[in-house]
Formats: C-alpha cells, sequence, structure tokens
C-alpha cells in the first residue's frame, strides 16, 4: 500500500517538477538571438562545414529550407554516443558514456515493464518484452554502475575536475549508482531471464499491474521493494537538480543554439519582440538610469550620453 | 601562488595576487619565436597604481577598479553587484537573455569537457584562472548563495564567500574572455560560459556602471557623442574619405570615387571607422571594387551610421540597442534596399543577428555581410582578374564573430580559392577557428601591460596557428600575407606581429581580403599590396 501510494505520489512530482522547469524556460520572452555554428537543420550540405543563410545574396528574398534529417544527423550520434563529449573529453568519454548508455537501458526497461504489463507478460508479444527487457536490465544496471563509479572516482581524483566537485555532484552519483546496486543485488536473489512472476521482471510487472488497476496486495520481493525505493527517491529528486537537462538540453539547442529564425515584419515573433521592448527596466548606471517607468525603446532611442562624465 | 593549486575559495580570500604569469609555462611557438628569453619583458603596472586600485588578480589589469576607502564603499559595490544579478533574471531588465542565462545557471554538469576549448587556458599553460568554467562557477554559486537563497547551496553547489575582493577579481576576469564561444560549441549540454562573462559584464556595465574604459567611455559613448569611436565627426570622415579616395586613384590609376548619402540606392555600406585611420587602403579597396562593378552604393554622412561598430555586443545590451537603431535609421532616411557591413565581425554580428530582435517595424532594413556581396562581385564577371597578381601564400583568419557565430564561412574561401593559387587554410579552421585573442574588445585594449597578456597570452594560439599554416616557407625570403576581414582582428593581429617582430622574421604582413581582390584587378596598376609599405 505505502509502496503504490510512494510511486503515485513519486511519479506525480516528477511530473509535475518536469514540466514545471519546462514551462518555466518556455514561458521566457523571445530572446536576442546567440546562435552558434554549425547549425544543423541548414541542411546536411552546409550542417558540414557550419554555413548558414547567411551566406546567400540577398538571403531575406529566398526560401527558408529546415533540414530535420540534418538535425537528427547530429541529435542522434550525440544522444547515443555522446559524441561531443568523445570528441573534446575523451578521458571521460567511457565513463561518462557507460553512465548515460546504462541510464537510457534501465528507462527503456521501464517502459518494457510497463508495455508488457499492460498487454500481459503472457502473451506472444508479452514474452518477447519480457525478455528484451531482461537484457536490457542487465546490460543496462551492469554498464550504469560501471560508469558510475568511473564517474565517481574521475569526480574525487582527476586534476581536471576535482577542484569543480561539490558535495552534490557526489550524491547524484552515489544516488544513481544505488538504483544500479540494488537493481542488481534484486537480480542475484529473484531470476531475471524468465517470464516467470518471481523473476525481477515478472515482479515489477506484477507491481505495475498493480499500480494501474490500484491493487496494493501484490507479494513482492524485500529486495525488489529496496530497488523501487530507491528508483523512486531519484525521480523525487533528479528534476531540481542539473541533471533535468535530460529534457531542458531542447532548449539549449533548438531553442538557442541553433535557433536562427530572421525576425521578419508582421511575424509572432515580432509582435512577443514589440512586447518584450515594452517592459520597463530598472538598471540603475548612470548612462541608462532605468526608473521603471521608461520602456526599452525609451532607452534605446535616448542619447545615451548626456549623463557621463567628461 | 602556484597554477593549477587555485581552488574556487581562493577567489575571495585576499592575497597579493591571486595567479602568476610565467612565460616558462606558455605553449611554445615555432622557430623562431621559441626562446622564451626573446619574449618580451612585460610592463610592469605602476607601484602607485597598484596602491590604489584592484590589481591582484593576475599580472595584468583590463579594468582597474578603485580600491575602497571605507568600509562602506566595500559593502556598495558587493549591494550593487548583487542588485544586478538580481536584475539578470527578471524578464523585464535582462529579457534579451533571460532564456540562455537561466539555462546556463542550471544544467552545467561540471564535466569540464569545454575547457581545452579555450585558446587562453590553453596558451597560458592551463592555469586555472583562465579556465571558462572558473569564472562560471564562481558566479553559479554567489547565484545560488546569495540571489537566489538556495537551502543548502553550499552543500550541493558549493560554497563561496562574496566580498569587496570576489566582487572587484571577478570584474577583471570577465575582461580575461574574449566571448569568442569556442568553449560552448563542445558543450555536450549546451551550456555557455561565454554568455556568463556578457552577462556578468553587464552587471558591471547596467547596474554598477563599470565597463573597460576603451569600449564604454572612449567607445560607445563616443561614438554615441560624436559620431565615432575615432573620434571623428561626419565632416572628418568625409574629408579622409576624400584623402583615401585620392591616394586610391594615383596607387590604382582607376579614378575612385566614394559615395556618400546616395538616396534610394542598392546598398548602404558601413565599414568600421577604424579602417579609415588604421588601414585606409581597405575602405578604399572597397570603394574600387564597388565602382568597378557598376554598382549603385553609398555611406551615410550620419552620426554613428559612419561607423559600423557596436561596442555594446560585448558588455551592454542598452549601448547595443542605442547604436543599432542609429544605423537602421541612417538607412531608412536614405532609402536604401539594404545595408552591407564591411569587413568587420564584431559589426557583422550586432547589426545582422544580435540586432535582428532589436530592430522591428519600419527599423528592420535587411542587412548582410560584405562577402556575400564580394562573392558575387568576383564571380559575376563584370570585373576581370589576374590571380598571378597574388601568388604568393595566403592563410585565412576566420573571425569568430563572422564565422563561428553566423556561419559565413565559404563566401571568403571561394574568392581567396579563385585569386590566391597558394591559399592555404589554418589548422583547424572555419566555425572551429582559433580566436585572434582580441575578440570581445580586448583588440582596443592597451592599459598598462594589458597588450602584453592580450598578445602573449590570449593571441599566443592565433600566432602560432598563423606561423603553422607557413611552416612550408617560414623565413623571411617568402613574402607572405594573413587575410583577415575583419577590423579588430586586424587590430589584435598587427599588434601580434608587432610584439614578436612577424615582418622582419617571417616576411608576415597581414590585411583584408578586398586588398586581395584589388591587387588580382587587371585594370589596376600592379602592386596593391605592397611589402614595403606594410606597417
Amino acid at each position: 500500500m505505502i509502496l503504490n501510494i510512494a510511486t503515485y505520489l513519486s511519479i506525480l512530482i516528477f511530473l509535475i517538477t518536469v514540466i514545471y522547469r519546462f514551462m518555466r524556460i518556455a514561458n521566457t520572452p523571445a530572446h536576442l538571438r546567440w546562435d552558434l555554428y554549425p547549425v544543423p537543420h541548414e541542411g546536411f550540405k552546409k550542417a558540414k562545414y557550419g554555413g548558414s543563410y547567411y551566406e546567400e545574396l540577398d538571403w531575406w528574398t529566398k526560401p527558408r529550407h529546415v533540414s530535420i534529417a540534418s538535425e537528427l544527423n547530429t541529435m542522434i550520434p550525440e544522444i547515443i554516443f555522446l559524441k561531443g563529449v568523445w570528441e573534446s573529453n575523451k578521458g571521460l568519454w567511457f565513463w561518462s558514456w557507460a553512465f548515460h548508455f546504462g541510464l537510457y537501458l534501465a528507462v527503456f526497461m521501464a517502459a518494457l515493464v510497463v508495455a508488457s504489463a499492460i498487454i500481459g507478460p503472457a502473451s506472444t508479444f508479452g514474452v518477447v518484452l519480457t525478455k528484451i527487457a531482461g537484457i536490457s536490465t542487465i546490460f543496462g544496471y551492469i554498464l550504469g554502475g560501471i560508469g558510475c563509479i568511473g564517474m565517481i572516482f574521475k569526480r574525487l581524483f582527476n586534476e581536471r575536475l576535482k577542484m569543480f566537485t561539490t558535495v552534490g555532484s557526489i550524491v547524484n552519483l552515489v544516488f544513481i549508482l544505488a538504483i544500479f546496486v540494488t537493481g542488481l543485488k534484486a537480480i542475484s536473489e529473484v531470476n531475471l531471464f524468465t517470464t516467470d512472476p518471481s523473476s525481477l521482471i515478472g515482479q515489477l510487472q506484477i507491481f505495475v499491474s498493480g499500480l494501474v488497476g490500484f491493487d496494493s496486495s501484490v507479494p513482492l520481493n524485500s529486495s525488489v521493494i529496496w530497488h523501487i525505493g530507491v528508483t523512486l527517491a531519484f525521480m523525487v529528486y533528479m528534476p531540481f537538480t542539473h541533471m533535468a537537462h535530460f529534457v531542458l538540453k531542447w532548449f539549449t539547442y533548438h531553442g538557442i543554439r541553433w535557433n536562427d529564425e530572421p525576425n521578419t515584419a508582421g511575424s509572432a515573433l515580432e509582435k512577443d519582440l514589440t512586447k518584450s521592448l515594452n517592459f520597463k527596466p530598472t538598471w540603475a548606471a548612470d548612462h541608462i538610469k532605468g526608473d521603471g517607468k521608461k520602456t526599452w525603446v525609451d532607452i534605446a532611442t535616448e542619447k545615451g550620453f548626456k549623463d557621463e562624465k567628461k | 601562488m602556484k597554477k593549477n593549486k587555485l581552488k574556487i575559495s581562493d577567489f575571495s580570500k585576499e592575497s597579493d595576487q591571486l595567479v602568476h604569469i610565467d612565460p616558462k609555462d606558455f605553449i611554445p611557438l615555432p622557430p623562431p619565436y621559441d626562446k622564451i628569453e626573446d619574449e618580451p619583458i612585460w610592463k610592469e603596472i605602476k607601484p602607485e597604481y597598484r596602491e590604489t586600485h584592484e590589481c591582484t588578480l593576475d599580472d595584468t589589469v583590463a579594468v582597474g577598479i578603485p580600491k575602497p576607502k571605507t568600509p562602506e564603499e566595500e559593502k556598495e559595490l558587493v549591494d550593487k553587484f548583487v542588485s544586478g544579478l538580481r536584475k539578470l533574471f527578471e524578464k523585464e531588465n535582462n529579457w534579451t537573455f533571460l532564456q540562455q542565462l537561466m539555462l546556463s545557471l542550471e544544467h552545467c554538469a561540471k564535466c569540464q569537457t569545454c575547457v581545452d576549448a579555450c585558446p587562453i587556458y590553453e596558451a597560458s599553460g592551463k592555469n586555472d584562472l583562465y579556465r571558462p568554467t572558473y569564472r562560471s562557477e564562481i558566479w553559479r554559486r554567489i547565484v545560488k548563495k546569495y540571489v537566489q537563497k538556495k537551502p543548502f547551496s553550499s552543500f550541493t553547489d558549493g560554497d563561496i564567500d562574496l566580498n569587496w575582493t570576489t566582487v572587484a577579481r571577478l570584474i577583471e576576469l570577465s575582461y580575461r574572455c574574449t566571448i569568442c564561444r569556442r568553449c560552448a560549441q563542445t558543450c555536450p549540454v549546451g551550456v555557455d560560459n561565454a554568455l556568463i562573462t556578457h552577462e556578468l559584464r553587464k552587471v558591471f556595465s547596467q547596474e554598477m556602471g563599470i565597463a573597460a574604459k576603451e569600449i564604454h567611455e572612449k567607445g560607445s559613448v563616443l561614438q554615441l557623442k560624436v559620431g565615432s569611436s575615432t573620434g571623428m565627426n561626419s565632416e572628418v570622415v568625409k574629408d579622409n574619405i576624400d584623402f583615401i579616395d585620392e591616394d586610391m586613384t594615383d596607387i590604382t590609376g582607376i579614378e575612385v570615387k566614394s559615395k556618400w548619402d546616395v538616396k534610394g540606392a542598392d546598398l548602404m555600406l558601413i565599414h568600421n571607422a577604424g579602417e579609415i585611420i588604421a588601414w585606409p587602403e581597405n575602405p578604399g579597396a572597397f570603394a574600387i571594387i564597388l565602382e568597378a562593378a557598376g554598382i549603385n552604393w553609398t555611406m551615410s554622412s550620419e552620426a554613428v551610421a559612419y561607423d559600423g561598430i557596436n561596442y555594446g555586443l560585448w558588455y551592454d545590451d542598452v549601448q547595443l540597442a542605442r547604436v543599432a537603431i542609429k544605423h537602421a535609421q541612417a538607412a531608412k532616411k536614405l532609402g536604401v534596399k539594404k545595408i552591407v557591413v564591411g569587413e568587420c565581425g564584431h559589426a557583422h554580428k550586432a547589426l545582422t543577428v544580435i540586432a535582428d530582435r532589436v530592430l522591428v517595424g519600419d527599423l528592420n532594413v535587411p542587412r548582410e555581410s560584405a562577402m556575400t556581396l564580394l562573392e558575387d562581385i568576383v564571380f559575376s564577371g563584370k570585373i576581370k582578374f589576374d590571380p598571378s597578381r597574388n601568388d604568393f601564400p595566403v592563410t585565412l583568419h576566420d573571425p569568430c564573430n563572422m564565422v563561428r557565430l553566423m556561419g559565413i564561412v565559404e563566401p571568403q574561401r571561394r574568392i581567396l580559392r579563385y585569386l590566391c593559387p597558394q591559399f592555404r587554410e589554418m589548422t583547424p579552421h572555419g566555425v572551429h577557428n582559433y580566436c585572434c585573442g582580441g575578440g570581445s574588445g580586448f583588440a582596443i585594449m592597451s592599459a598598462h601591460n594589458f597588450t602584453n597578456w592580450r598578445v602573449a597570452v590570449s593571441g599566443r594560439k592565433k600566432f602560432k596557428q598563423i606561423l603553422d599554416a607557413y611552416s612550408d616557407c617560414p623565413g623571411p625570403e617568402t613574402k607572405k600575407y594573413l587575410c583577415a576581414p575583419c577590423s579588430n582582428c586586424k587590430g589584435q593581429i598587427r599588434d601580434i606581429f608587432q610584439y614578436y617582430n612577424a615582418k622582419e622574421k617571417s616576411n608576415l604582413i597581414y590585411g583584408g581580403l578586398v586588398e586581395l581582390i584589388v591587387n588580382a584587378m587587371v585594370d589596376v596598376k600592379p602592386g596593391f599590396i605592397s611589402w614595403e609599405d606594410a606597417f
């Protein structure tokens, strides 16, 4: 009963926090451009060397092409293989990749558990999903565990990293390591590769079925309960940390680095900008003297030197 | 304090000097510049200045905050700083960069993936003070502890003391980054340390009225007041351009007459006015090319609009907007079809990209780079060229603002491949280039011994890269040309070459792209580019 309620609450807190953080960024006003090249949606050819539409004469008279395929071509190797870390930080790459890929596999397993629990673990498709989930779990937890341990050592002892290591950064890693360790412990105590209800995947399927059907009477192995408990605690904790980058990274790339949308007359962007230009700043320096009454337009069209020292 | 022993907490502790710069730590340059004993001796900061100003960060000074005379003055600086930091997170005050800043505050994984991308950090011998993340980490900890007042932030995010020393050093440290954004390119999460530098400078300027004198008082303020940061008013600019036209006519044998205030022209050309003073052959060459191509062009003699610089880009959104609006108003007044930005990287980015979301309504006059226009002219067949006139080794410096931050990469290269038989690339190049070391205003900053620092440290990687591009012909017997289509980059490169005596030792000169184009024009007398006359 307690575990079920904790799960509902954890999922709720996780979703609310992640949505809140996402919306908080999404609701910031239209900002000035801060693009950084290469911008992959310029297309395969230009993305290869970092070109933009500014390379074309009278670019504003030409149709603007946005290539989703070229974006995916950049995003997929980055997400799956952490290409950027490989290129710029090889010493950290394996540990970081193992850590992230372990997490991906764990999330993938969770999705398969939910899907197989809903369609029925004993169905033909359910059996296939269960087996894939089992493989994903063992690989994911071992890989993730190794990655976590490697990252903890790097953060504590590597000259490059330790100056920036805080208690918080170690806590984050230990928390994730605890998920993998409790998971591996549960695997060692219950069978993994069978579709039997007593296996880890089977136990998790029963647990998910219980959640979906509001049935808290399902019997669970104590090591499985520990594993679920640690995972739920992490779900509540994680969105409050920098680890929320798993979702907010969308903005750093699509909203900033790759945001090359030109401002055109009568566009929605221009309307948003006009609204922002009417904000009333309070910057106090002498050359601005924002009093909360003058708008950005007022200030930007002032001479800007009246009160300067000679 | 020894390098690589630096801690974040050291930043707030009073000491004679946080770090020392030792030329022995610098990355080596290729021969004949490889002897440490030949490195120019750094100018000393005068003891009386040290007595009265903050000079305890490293061995140079860019801003120089006067030391407080009373505890109240100490407190005032800290309070104003916190007040400014708070405003950075208010949409009314910082709608311009709020989203970018929030993301860079909250999502750094502290993985240090970005650090090796920084040419200053690398060239200094990996001095921790110059890690792009060092400055950001201090800022992040201050924001979390003193602005957001986040519970347990010292535990979760790391501790920092905020006092006068912290603020004064942070002001200085915000002028040890060229905002080239090479580090941001490598961040897997998309965090941007250069943005944090930019936003810190904004707090100091917009809230506290503190900025490097050369970019504010003698820069954007002078430009708004007189018309140009060079101090030239409209009449002086026109006179100078007349002289340049006469010189160009003599040198090229072609009658050159620059155009002013032509209503309804096809384009309004806007130069960095520094070119007119320091590199007159550049605006001269533009005039020759545009005339030869039969283009209906003009320049504006309106105050501010004859100088394309916009230093606000580096430190102050308000100043940026004021200048950009003046540029657009001049174009609107003339009724031109578009503005073309000459060879100035930061003017490119300020007017074309950043101001794009400031110029609304009828101020949104189309703006483009001179690179695309020049490419169109060169390949149009309107002008005859003889590339053999440019048969000497040429390499290209990519101005960060034009290339990494705007994606204008190929037009200038297509021209060079066509007109310069010995064109060769630097490694790396294009959007992965290294900054000249003079970015974000450094090229015009030279107080005390700042020139020593910006040449020997921030410009070192670029100088090494330039020399490496000519590794097949390093000696003075081969004439070599560095093409740098940006005024600020040229200013920095001029200083690097002079500092290391590169003209004598390597027969290396620098200049823009238009000079190479004119040098190859069949109708122009040979020898437009001259090694003998170069600085």
